[in-house]
């Protein structure tokens, strides 16, 4: 379990250090934990999402052989939205794959 | 996953859509077909789903099955659609709901679903169907004729939201396509009256359709995007 966690806290940084690289937002996110994602705290917009969703999906798939939908956390209001801060996202794919994987 | 290049057919059984998952088999796509019923179209590098678009969570289950067997899909064309000729006055509601259900929320459920895995790649095309019922504002097919000129619009927002991801969105708007069932399905009078009013005074085949489509799904319309191109002059 600890091992997953930290894989998946290492794809999910890895996919938003590639969204800060993609040309697509002007500001980055911190890639800390309590950092802000979305906005309006956060740098990201519904498209940045969107592309960070895809790039989720895409390292779930190739380092966890998993086939999840993440799409479900867009439709959260922003104030607990699961892609509110670095660290909700952590906690919301895990819960994903897990739900997956039983 | 697959190294070919994936496109997704709606409404792929019949007609328009049919001719379009044979023509891109033939140049070497692997296509992904959905249409209401099964189809008994044969090739491997073709895959049918049993998949009514104005149903979301179908759309959903559909992409997910996608992204398990193919893992991308580069082309997306939202051909699904029903017309069901009637005055605004005397046309039913049910079949109003169903005629915006199928031509505008299943384009828009499959738009979407596509957007997030064209996103993986920065790369995509979306093609839309429109009619030239709309430039013409044909009388008779009112419910018809308003779902198309939403596609008209949600090509053109489409088409902003997506740039920076690099991928395109465009719709073709055809004329009476006389060589598909749609045609048998409207009256000769509106028959008539269209092609009248196209500029051509003929209608259009569905090779021409294809043509159009064509173009836009080819490198050289990377930077065509937004636009509205209707087949068979208005």
């Amino acid at each position: 379990m600890e091992g997953e966690e930290k894989t998946i806290g290492q794809l999910v940084e890895r996919s938003i250090e590639s969204i800060n690289e993609a040309g697509i937002v002007d500001d980055k996110v911190v890639l800390e934990d309590t950092a802000y994602v979305k906005r309006p705290e956060g740098p990201f917009d519904s498209l940045a999402l969107v592309a960070l969703i895809a790039e989720l999906e895409a390292a779930i798939e190739s380092d966890l052989g998993v086939v999840v939908s993440l799409a479900a956390g867009l439709g959260k209001a922003s104030q607990g939205s699961p892609f509110e801060t670095v660290g909700s996202i952590k906690r919301y794919v895990t819960e994903v794959v897990r739900a997956a994987q039983q | 996953m697959i190294q070919e290049q994936v496109l997704v057919v709606t409404g792929a059984r019949a007609s328009l859509g049919r001719h379009l998952a044979e023509h891109y088999l033939s140049l070497g796509w692997t296509v992904v077909g959905c249409s209401r019923q099964p189809s008994d179209l044969q090739s491997e590098r073709y895959r049918h789903f049993t998949c009514d678009v104005s149903q979301a969570a179908e759309v959903s289950q559909m992409f997910l099955a996608i992204r398990r067997e193919f893992g991308r899909v580069d082309a997306l064309i939202n051909n699904a659609g029903i017309m069901m000729p009637g005055l605004v006055a005397a046309q039913p509601m049910s079949e109003v709901m169903e005629i915006i259900g199928v031509n505008l929320v299943g384009a828009f459920a499959c738009t979407q679903e596509a957007i997030r895995l064209m996103a993986r790649r920065r790369a995509g095309r979306i093609v839309f169907v429109s009619s030239i019922a709309v430039p013409l504002a044909s009388a008779g097919l009112g419910a018809y004729a308003a779902s198309k000129a939403a596609i008209e619009e949600l090509t053109r927002v489409v088409a902003r939201e997506v740039a920076p991801l690099g991928i395109t969105a465009n719709a073709i708007g055809p004329s009476i396509i006389t060589d598909s069932g749609m045609a048998a399905a409207m009256s000769p009078d509106v028959v008539a009256r269209t092609v009248e009013a196209s500029g051509t005074g003929r209608g259009v085949s569905l090779d021409d359709v294809t043509s159009a489509i064509d173009f836009l799904l080819s490198p050289g319309s990377q930077a065509v995007t937004g636009q509205i191109i209707y087949v068979g002059a208005v």
